[in-house]
């Protein structure tokens, strides 16, 4: 049961700021970010040898800034557009981390597999003690980025939706565009360190984008993005995770398979009213 | 004086003064040595050919792209203590139209730059908002996203975000291009009540036509300044050939 919460959890923690990456077209940099914490992740466990310490957050954090810091660095200094300074910084961060996985710390719970796609179902095996009630560790530590996610998105919810929409004017008006960035960034890489040892790195990614693409289909205000990608997040997950535990299938690539699948059938119905309504304009016009 | 205008402008002139500006993209030279002055309570025409580098020079006195030499003042003030004072309109290829925001919210956004880091938009911010799309003439479309708009609404919309601002300096980019007759008039009327209030107003602006009308100052420009000052003698015929490579007179 604590397994559906884990992901109910997740979901929201990542579909929040999933929504800022999307609206300001950095979709691709949680791509990056979620794949190359886990260099981060391995260079902490060799620090503090321990899944759950906070070490590796820390280090994990270090490396999301980093690979920032140096996709930005190539595309304007280096003068690489776009995208492809994320091609060249993510794949070298993460294919280090696997290396340095497969190579010293093949005896740790931290394989390959589960990096992809997440160990739902081992996830409440790790307990913690919190007012004399166990619950699984990992619920702990997403709950605290959950409420982090949230309090920094409401504390900063203009800043965000200006330099979202007009960075140009955010930075006239002196709310600095650079910083929000890393700050976003900060909160994508600290939601996926969390996240992606429970659901995966495929998972991480479904989460921060899809529901924030699926809400933008249908709605004309931030707030009721926020409203529709949570809502879509919170209900494909809770379908997904009872398919999953019905037909015994891995929870975590289910819910993104199901997530990807229903954004198609929304995209085709939105084209399909699209249509209809520019047909309408098209009759109503001779009239007019 | 002004009818439409009715909102609590501060009455502080405001001038702009550009020394010596010279700008590269990517190493290239694209605004070379320019200077030119706005007076308070005019409207300047930025005016050149395709690359002069009218919207570079226009990003650079905004301070949204960093000048190799020279400097730009407002008031002789640096503009660090007066960005919250400029509005901007930017171009319409500029804007994410499919952005979740109303055309409401669009205008209080306006309001942004007068509150501090995590302020939240009051009452107050909201009437001057709504206020300031009455007149525009887009109450009534306060709902719609942005995109559902036609050209001229559109320009609309943003002009109501700068007039809930409340700025002393005005910048439009292509404000003019593609919009309907109706639209026109009503950012105009406000244009020259802004005009009539002290407000310093520069314009991209591309139809050659109307400058003469329309402002009290034209900046010719092609990479260097070719001309600047009233738009009847700085638009000359020589001087637009040699700005736009037509045949040498």
């Amino acid at each position: 049961m604590y397994g559906l919460i884990i992901l109910l959890f997740a979901a929201v923690a990542l579909t929040l700021p999933g929504l800022f990456l999307v609206l300001r077209n950095m979709a691709m940099l949680g791509d990056a970010l979620s794949h190359t914490v886990l260099l981060g992740i391995v260079l902490g466990f060799f620090i503090a040898p321990d899944l759950n310490s906070p070490v590796l957050i820390l280090t994990a954090s270090v490396f999301s800034v980093l690979t920032v810091s140096l996709i930005e660095y190539l595309n304007q200094k280096a003068g690489i557009a776009g995208d492809a300074s994320i091609g060249i910084v993510f794949p070298f961060f993460f294919a280090l981390g696997v290396i340095l996985l497969s190579r010293y710390l093949r005896n740790v719970h931290l394989d390959l597999d589960c990096v992809i796609m997440g160990d739902l179902t081992f996830a409440d095996l790790v307990r913690t003690e919190i007012f004399g009630i166990s619950v699984p560790s990992s619920l702990v530590s997403l709950a605290i980025v959950l409420i982090f996610n949230i309090f920094l998105i409401t504390l900063f919810f203009k800043e965000l939706k200006l330099s979202s929409f007009d960075p140009l004017m955010a930075t006239l008006a002196g709310f600095h565009n650079q910083l929000l960035n890393f700050g976003l960034s900060l909160m994508v890489a600290v939601s996926a360190v969390v996240s992606f040892e429970i659901v995966g790195a495929i998972l991480v990614i479904a989460f921060l984008v899809i529901p924030a693409s699926f809400a933008l289909l249908f709605t004309r205000s931030l707030g009721q993005a926020i409203v529709y990608s949570l809502l879509y997040a919170l209900v494909t997950g809770s379908v997904s995770y009872a398919l999953s535990w019905y037909f015994n299938l891995n929870a975590a690539g289910l819910t993104a398979a199901i997530m990807g699948f229903v954004y198609v059938l929304a995209f085709a119905y939105h084209q399909y009213r699209n249509s209809v309504k520019s047909d309408r304009r098209q009759f109503a016009k001779p009239s007019a | 004086m002004n009818a439409r205008l009715s909102n609590n402008l501060s009455d502080k002139k405001a001038a702009i003064t550009v020394n010596n500006v010279t700008m590269r993209y990517q190493e290239a030279p694209v605004v070379q040595d320019l200077s030119f002055n706005v007076e308070p309570g005019t409207m300047v025409a930025l005016v050149g050919p395709n690359g002069a580098g009218k919207s570079t020079l226009f990003k650079g006195m905004l301070g949204l792209h960093p000048l190799v030499s020279g400097e730009v003042l407002f008031n002789g003030e640096p503009l660090n203590n007066v960005r919250r004072q400029i509005a901007y309109l930017p171009q319409k290829s500029e804007v994410n139209w499919d952005f979740p925001l109303t055309v409401g919210e669009l205008a209080v956004m306006g309001r942004y730059p007068r509150l501090s880091w995590f302020k939240r938009p009051r009452k107050q911010d909201k009437e001057i908002a709504a206020k300031a799309l009455e007149m525009v003439e887009m109450t009534e479309f306060k709902h719609r996203q942005i995109s559902e708009l036609s050209g001229g609404q559109k320009q609309r919309a943003f002009l109501a975000r700068a007039l809930a601002q409340e700025a002393d300096y005005y910048f439009l980019d292509e404000a003019f291009q593609g919009i309907d007759v109706r639209s026109s008039e009503i950012l105009w009327e406000i244009l020259e009540d802004l005009r009539a209030a002290g407000k310093a107003i520069v314009i991209v602006h591309h139809d050659l036509e109307a400058v003469d009308q329309r402002f009290d100052q034209a900046v010719l420009l092609h990479r260097k300044l070719i001309a600047a000052g009233d738009p009847a003698t700085t638009l000359t015929k020589e001087n637009l050939n040699t700005a736009y490579g037509g045949p040498q007179s």
